[in-house]
């Protein structure tokens, strides 16, 4: 039995419903919590600032408030930690940067303050990749955050440290952010589930910005159950961002029980399963073959011209940035860390109808998408085609063959984002490296209801969310 | 359509100078080198949707495909 009793093993909402019953309190899990953190940190990097004298407080409240009856919710007591581009009240934000190392916002972010409303316990903000662009989280300014699967491969990014932290279990859940792959590639590597809710579904008001047209925040959390907790939360309009949809939110947690049967599960035809490792074939396969044993139905779908996703993505995702940091860029070129300064330099050169064209396209995607979800309930890709890399790696191998890092990565993870569809990422295996493998369910546009149904089904017919890194055995 | 060629480090430092950035020809170089792949993707991009005028850019997609008020 691990010191803390097996505690840090709960998932989100087993923890919670212990909280609920009376059977553990919020200080005993908060501060087992903060333990962990203090005894892996060190190692993983996971984490920017630790905030553990306000995580007790709000711990202590929680504790008082439940002990009288006032319940809040099935995050009421529970430690998330949040990634350090979203605003919370009084804390250090940095971004993951030089340039707002002192930043200290005044109020929260809308994210934060529903989730403070909902009683959760927030123990620190996470490390990320710079401004959230890129994807290794090999941050020049806080250190590079590690995988605990195995220490000498990456965390992925930008949302790194939330990847690292939930994964290692130094907290119940954490938010990341999602631009272009920054929510569900470290849930792939790291061997958790994230997801990316469609634009609009979730408010920016308080978070940084890398590109506003890809934007998003997404829960990541052990399970599909988990998230679906946190993202009812989070979800909903919020008058201060006026890219939130007025659009209803599902009851998300309810929904995610009604099983596989009968759902209508599409396979992107001479794309989802072309041009992956193995292993990564392996396990994906055997996700799918378990998907229509258990009453999915899957059939293959054409979306054309998908060979030009990752250049869209690509486009916009160096344009739109380019434009945000332009002020920073030409004050403070210096203190940006040199891979983020040469891609906001290059965003610098492109022209405007570079941009357009990238967005025209990203409007056909959307289409295309949409066209093939009339008669699907979902689309079925692995999360990307390899395991995460060695950190400092910027090719992978597959079918002997070096491949760019972007370029394997984009290959699924572009898609959700340009189409504007929400996707979620559940571990579906093991490489015989011990290394994750992540499988990606796209949902129609605001329908996270079906995407999070189709992975609590998948991860309650299956253990492999339930894995234990070996630096925690 | 034609994609674009690859911009040499004088390019680079004539295209900066014009958006209000110095740079020294070291760095030009180094930039020049970086963009080149990147570039050339960019440009896949804008030769496949040059020709298909038809196809428009949904201002409204980027603001949350709210189908209930769309």
């Amino acid at each position: 039995m691990p010191p803390d009793g097996g505690l840090l093993d709960l998932e989100l909402t087993e923890v919670a419903e212990q909280i609920r019953l009376r059977e553990i309190s919020p200080v005993e899990v908060t501060r087992a919590t903060l333990d962990a953190i203090a005894v892996h940190d060190s190692t993983l990097s996971a984490f920017i600032t630790v905030t553990e004298e306000s995580a007790m407080q709000a711990a202590e409240a929680a504790e008082k408030a439940i002990g009288a009856g006032y319940y809040l919710g099935p995050l009421h007591g529970v430690p998330l930690a949040i990634k350090d581009i979203v605003s919370i009240r009084d804390q250090r934000s940095t971004s993951g940067s030089k340039i707002l190392a002192d930043h200290v916002p005044a109020e929260d972010a809308t994210v934060s303050a529903r989730l403070r409303a909902s009683g959760a316990v927030f123990v620190g903000k996470l490390n990320m990749h710079e401004f959230a662009f890129g994807v290794t989280t090999e941050n020049p300014h806080y250190g590079t955050t590690k995988n605990p699967w195995n220490l000498a491969h990456s965390a992925g990014g930008s949302s790194g440290g939330s990847g690292s932290a939930v994964a290692a279990r130094l907290c119940y859940g954490a938010l990341g952010t999602d631009t272009g792959c920054s929510v569900r590639l470290p849930a792939s590597y790291c061997g958790i589930s994230g997801i990316r809710p469609s634009i609009g579904r979730v408010s920016n008001f308080g978070v940084g910005t890398l590109a506003w047209t890809l934007d998003t925040v997404g829960p990541m959390a052990r399970s599909s159950a988990d998230c679906a907790a946190m993202l009812s939360v989070i979800s909903g309009y919020d008058a201060r961002d006026p890219q939130t949809s007025k659009n209803p939110v599902p009851d998300l947690t309810g929904d995610i029980e009604r099983g596989l049967a009968g759902l209508r599960l599409g396979l992107i035809a001479d794309y989802s399963l072309e041009g992956l490792q193995d292993d990564v074939r392996l396990s994906f396969e055997q996700a799918l073959a378990l998907l229509e044993e258990s009453g999915a139905t899957i059939r293959e779908v054409p979306i054309p011209d998908l060979d030009l996703a990752t250049s869209a993505l690509m486009t916009i995702d160096i344009a739109e940035p380019a434009a945000y940091h332009a002020q920073w860029l030409r004050d403070r070129p210096q203190d940006y860390g040199d891979d983020i300064r040469t891609l906001l330099e290059q965003g610098e050169m492109y022209t405007a109808t570079q941009y357009i064209q990238a967005q025209r396209y990203r409007s056909m995607l959307h289409r295309s998408f949409t066209e093939a979800m009339h008669d699907l309930d979902a689309i079925i890709t692995p999360s990307v085609p390899y395991t995460s890399p060695r950190i400092g790696e910027r090719t992978v191998s597959i079918g002997g063959k070096d491949i760019g890092l972007i370029d394997a990565i984009m290959r699924y993870q572009a898609l959700p984002p340009l189409a504007g569809m929400p996707a979620l990422s559940v571990p579906c295996g093991f490489s015989s490296e011990g290394l994750p493998v992540g499988m990606q369910i796209i949902g129609d546009a605001f329908d996270e209801s079906t995407v999070l149904r189709i992975g609590h089904a998948f991860q309650r017919l299956t253990d492999w969310h339930r894995r234990k890194p070996p630096l925690l055995s | 359509m034609t994609t674009g060629q690859p911009l040499s480090a004088e390019q680079v430092v004539a295209l900066l100078k014009f958006a209000g950035i110095q740079i020294g020809n070291e760095r030009a170089g180094q930039l020049a080198t970086a963009s080149q792949e990147l570039f050339a993707e960019v440009n896949r991009v804008s030769a496949f949707m040059g020709p298909r005028r038809e196809i428009g850019m949904d201002v409204k997609f980027s603001h949350a495909q709210d189908r209930t008020e769309g």
